[in-house]
């Protein structure tokens, strides 16, 4: 079960704030919300992990997916609030190394303060 | 007879041998009915065609068949016909006796006009609502007949896609079978539960001579078909780029890059794989962990090591790069490799078993025999989780220097 909502706290910024378990069975709809928060074409899509459970091998590749897909529309995407268990996840996938992660304090500060 | 003209909602026949109650009756209803009325049974038999009315108001004494008789006949045509039968008061228990029946409703004569409107339009609302039932339950029956046609249509789909995962299930175990080779000095041992059919948990020995051999151990991203046909690519990159005279940093990253290239971007799998190069003459093993959980070196004397993942997962990101470490094995030390079903299990509160239960477990079981160890590792997911509640393919590999 994932529950998906949206904030646009500023112009071009959109926030997705996930809740929930993100894996094989409601990666179609998570990438139905993701595709059109980037047709909106924002500077800078955040995923708000806060809330985010559990994460399984599917849903990782289809995060590798958003981030090419806002790479090729130069978009920047930032992950953060990341819980330990999923943390801990991205860093033996080594997602760290790629993807931005940050605080939720410190990408209000950084984007929208 | 007497006929009168079709009228709006509802035809209706009256049968009364009174020439003056069956204009009255006539007179009352036919302004809102097509009212046809006669003066004996055997004439509205003849007159009309039964079944093709609405409503039948009849007496109950007729010259020749009774109302009664009549009231039967129309039965046995149309029962969803109602009949309201006349009577004089001396025959209310002929009236009565109708009803037992199945007569509509009966109406002593004299009667009043709303006396006989009332009736009337109960009995055409009674008319309606039968017919109208009649119609649903065809409709019902249409439409179940269609779920059925469709339900088979499915179950005969749903058995060809058995039949089709069976053939890919049999396909499969011939592209990774779940045999180890026996290598001199190495003992295995091998348990794995499949939540589908086809699995994306697959491992791999490669014996490059008497003293050296490769193993993968990997695990397909999701499960089920894709994740079984990603691995038949894996398999292809295993056997392209794991040889002898190629590094393991070298092979771990030109499998990457075919991986990558495989899929052109049109979809995002990927496979955690930990490549491990044994060098039986001097108990090295050379590895990499592109994502695997830890696997333990369990040495002989107790302790338990970790080898935690070095390198990030493969066919996932271009141009990753991988580190290679060693670690040695002495006579009577265990490896043991897991994929993450093993600890990704829920119990029947879907609380998760975690990776530091089962880690936990692991060391509790350090000294025991290896084979004891996989045993008790794999009874331990089917303990917590039940058997039938696995969410993700289980394997565990274990490997022992020394015989």
């Amino acid at each position: 079960m994932i529950n998906v909502t949206i904030e646009e706290p500023r112009n071009n910024i959109i926030i997705m704030h996930i809740d929930g378990e993100f894996y094989i069975e409601n990666i179609q709809k998570v990438e139905g919300i993701w595709s059109e928060q980037i047709s909106k074409q924002p500077d800078v899509i955040a995923l708000d992990c806060g809330k985010l459970e559990y994460i399984d091998s599917s849903a990782i590749g289809t995060l590798v997916k958003f981030l090419n897909s806002a790479m090729n529309k130069q978009i920047k995407l930032v992950f953060y609030d990341l819980s330990p268990s999923i943390g801990q996840i991205f860093r033996t996938a080594r997602l760290n190394n790629f993807f931005t992660i940050t605080t939720g304090a410190q990408f209000q500060k950084e984007y929208i303060s | 007879m007497i006929q009168q003209e079709a009228s709006k909602s509802g035809k209706i026949v009256i049968i009364d041998d009174d020439d003056m109650i069956n204009e009255v009756l006539t007179y009352i209803l036919e302004e809102v009915y097509e009212v046809r009325s006669y003066l004996n049974a055997e004439d509205a038999i003849q007159g009309e065609e039964l079944g093709k009315f609405d409503v039948v108001i009849t007496d109950v004494n007729l010259p020749g068949m009774n109302g009664i008789e009549f009231l039967e006949r129309v039965q046995v045509q149309d029962e969803n016909i109602p009949v309201i039968v006349i009577t004089g008061f001396n025959d209310i228990d002929v009236a009565i006796s109708a009803l037992k029946k199945g007569a509509f409703d009966f109406i002593l004569k004299p009667f009043k006009n709303d006396q006989i409107l009332l009736s009337v339009k109960k009995a055409m609302e009674r008319r309606r609502l039968l017919l109208e039932n009649i119609t649903l339950l065809r409709e019902l029956r249409e439409k179940n007949s269609e779920l059925e046609t469709l339900n088979r249509r499915i179950q005969a789909r749903n058995f060809e896609i058995e039949n089709e995962l069976e053939i890919a299930s049999n396909l499969q175990q011939c592209l990774f079978p779940l045999v180890v080779p026996e290598i001199p000095g190495i003992r295995t041992t091998l348990r794995y539960k499949s939540v589908e059919k086809i699995t994306g948990d697959i491992f791999e020995f490669i014996v490059h001579d008497d003293s050296r051999f490769s193993v993968i151990f990997a695990d397909v991203s999701g499960h089920g078909v894709p994740a079984a046909l990603y691995s038949a690519m894996v398999k292809t990159a295993i056997g392209l780029f794991v040889a002898d005279n190629i590094g393991i940093s070298e092979s771990m990253a030109e499998m990457n890059s075919f991986l990558i290239n495989s899929q052109k971007k049109l979809s995002y799998n990927y496979v955690t794989m930990f490549h491990g190069f044994f060098d039986l003459g001097n108990g090295v093993m050379t590895y990499c962990n592109a994502g695997i959980p830890a696997p333990a070196v369990m040495r002989q004397g107790g302790n338990v090591e970790f080898l935690e993942p070095n390198g990030p997962f493969v066919g996932i990101f271009e141009n990753s790069e991988y580190e290679e470490k060693r670690t040695s094995f002495q006579e009577g030390d265990t490896l043991i490799l897991y994929t993450d079903g093993a600890f990704e299990c829920a119990d029947a509160g879907d609380k998760i078993l975690g990776h530091s239960m089962f880690m936990k477990n692991l060391r509790e079981l350090s000294g025991k025999p290896m084979e004891h160890i996989v045993a008790e590792l794999f009874l331990e997911v089917e303990r917590y989780c039940g058997s039938e509640r696995y969410i993700d393919d289980v394997t565990i590999l274990g490997l022992h220097y020394g015989e």
